[in-house]
């Protein structure tokens, strides 16, 4: 049950983009194409389920055990950077066709705050494994969600008239301003 | 070489030019001595990395560069990260995961690659000052703005709240406000700039 | 060189560097933030329980979210218990302290140590004026709106955040109910 209300709390209530501003480079810089969005979100998805898999393990039985919390964020960064670099290699290997069509947004993925966000989120939290797995799935999907609704609105208004000052990053801000507004609503959902 | 300072203040700056370190220019400026506190710590991160990557960028192979600078950007953000939670508690707690996620805030990386890594000591100074400046001036009239219509104070001195009829704007202090308020300033910059280089 | 041995080579060195200086800031700063976090505690607890002594007592742990004080004044008496319990609010986690007599039934006071709730709404679970009509409470509490609280166990949820009002509420009611079986009360 806690499971459920984690994920709609994360995709919606407290979404990653919209709520705690995490994942905001990607989110402006590369929501100008649907197809763009939906290929990032779907990658960084990806990479954070695996991550909240792999700082949990990391967490546990390495920083925790050995008492050294001090070295969390280095620990976690350095996990995040590898785990980027493993799945770049992989995809290579295996499914070159996604690897070209992802392109440069994998490595990418490594700067995106919302992955080390969940990361840290997730380990103070102090959830279980299994909720932090869906925790950072949740994420991700929140995430793609706010990607792929700002890239819907952002080709719409590629047709529209926008003040000089406000074209590209300015409108795309008030954008995810009124976007955020709507997402306001649905706190409370979740007793 | 005073260019090198001057560009992160304006010309170039990270955040309203370059759209770098969005999430902590968004998410800490609810009151302006947050988005000032950010600033510094960004400051210190952004300078000492520098230095560091400047004196080493003969030694550090290429290939293992960034995973060598997310080392040495993730151990100055951890010293900053103590530093606060053992002077200023309450900072610490207002800024929260904001300032480990000072470790992906673009803004660093990117002047580790484009510059520091590239560039003798003095040069690699000025531009990482200049550039946590120019971040810094922006967070503080982001965060000054919002806690003005937000709060009704700056800095935690009442301001608004003696004008009679005056209700703190809860928008502001909330993302839609912070989206929006650094929407209207990049619009604003946009105009000066083009009005300016005529 | 071969390049490989030094990418090995530079990046051990930088790990080495990094555990080290991290190390020795760590030594030099823990003591401070242990005080901090000390001092927070014990401002919660005398807010509640002014005759408490000034020792911090010894945490008990019951699980993941809560845990408690056993409080005595300088003469040794148990005056009541101080819990620390955390739990769901609107917008995010709500943890709080919660002053109760030593039967368990009776509140004494309550502190509300982190919330990230709406300000001007939620947030206002901090208001001490909110907060005092928990003291002399007696459990379980039963949330009402918009008039008056009339029994003892009656508490006024904040007009437009009833939600928060709510969780602060059930936080309580479910660490007490915890502390409860772990003293055998």
């Amino acid at each position: 049950m806690k499971i459920f209300y984690i994920l709609i709390a994360t995709i919606l209530v407290n979404n990653f983009v919209l709520h705690y501003f995490l994942g905001i480079c990607p989110f402006l810089g590369v929501s100008t194409k649907m197809s763009s969005a939906i290929g990032m979100g779907f990658a960084a998805t990806f990479v954070m389920t695996l991550t909240a898999l792999i700082t949990w393990l990391v967490n546990h039985y390495i920083i925790i055990a050995s008492g050294f919390t001090f070295l969390q964020y280095v620990a976690f960064i350095l996990v995040i950077a590898s785990l980027v670099q493993f799945v770049e290699m992989f995809l290579k290997k295996f499914f070159p066709a996604l690897y070209r069509a992802l392109g440069i947004y994998l490595p990418l993925i490594t700067t995106n705050c919302a992955i080390l966000g969940l990361a840290l989120l997730g380990a103070m939290r102090k959830y279980n494994l299994i909720e932090n797995i869906f925790f950072g799935f949740g994420a991700g999907i929140g995430f793609t969600l706010a990607l792929v609704a700002m890239a819907g609105i952002r080709e719409e208004l590629e047709k529209a008239d926008i003040p000089e000052g406000l074209k590209g990053v300015g409108i795309a801000l008030i954008t995810a301003g009124l976007m955020s507004f709507a997402f306001l609503g649905f706190a409370g959902i979740i007793k | 070489m005073l260019k090198e300072f001057v560009k992160g203040l304006w010309k170039e700056n990270p955040v309203l030019v370059a759209v770098l370190g969005m999430c902590p220019t968004l998410a800490v400026t609810t009151k302006a001595i947050n988005g000032f506190a950010m600033g510094m710590a960004v400051l210190f991160v952004l300078t000492s990395s520098s230095i560091i990557i400047s004196l080493l960028r003969k030694i550090i192979p290429h290939q293992v560069r960034i995973p060598s600078f997310i080392v040495i950007i993730a151990t100055f953000v951890t010293i900053v990260d103590l530093f606060f939670k053992a002077k200023f508690p309450d900072i610490s707690k207002a800024l929260g995961p904001f300032i480990p996620l000072i470790i992906v805030n673009c803004i660093i990386l990117a002047r580790q690659e484009a510059f520091a890594s590239k560039n003798p000591l003095l040069p690699s100074i000025l531009d990482a000052v200049g550039m946590s400046l120019g971040f810094t001036w922006v967070l503080l009239i982001l965060g000054a703005v919002r806690e003005l219509f937000g709060f009704g104070t700056i800095f935690g001195y009442p301001i608004m709240t003696h004008i009679p009829g005056f209700k703190p704007i809860l928008v502001m202090i909330l993302p839609p406000g912070a989206f929006i308020t650094l929407g209207v300033m990049k619009g604003i910059m946009e105009y000066l700039t083009k009005k300016w280089s005529k | 060189m071969k390049v490989e041995l030094k990418m090995v080579i530079v990046l051990t060195l930088i790990g080495f560097f990094s555990g080290g200086v991290l190390y020795l800031v760590n030594n030099a700063t823990k003591e401070q933030i242990e005080e901090n976090l000390k001092k927070e505690t014990l401002k919660a607890i005398k807010e509640i329980f002014p005759n408490a002594s000034n020792k911090l007592p010894k945490k008990i742990f019951i699980d993941r979210t809560t845990s408690y004080f056993k409080i005595h004044d300088e003469k040794g008496n148990l005056i009541g218990y101080a819990v620390v319990a955390e739990g769901p609010g609107f917008q995010g986690d709500i943890k709080l302290l919660v002053g109760l007599k030593p039967d368990l039934k009776e509140i004494v006071g309550l502190y509300i140590l982190e919330q990230v709730e709406t300000p001007g709404l939620g947030a206002e679970i901090v208001n001490p004026n909110w907060r005092n009509q928990f003291k002399g409470k007696k459990l379980p509490l039963v949330v009402i709106k918009q008039r008056e609280p009339k029994t003892k166990n009656e508490i006024k949820a904040i007009t437009g955040a009833t939600i928060s009002s709510r969780s602060v509420v059930n936080i309580i009611h479910n660490a007490v109910e915890k502390v409860k079986k772990k003293e055998g009360k």
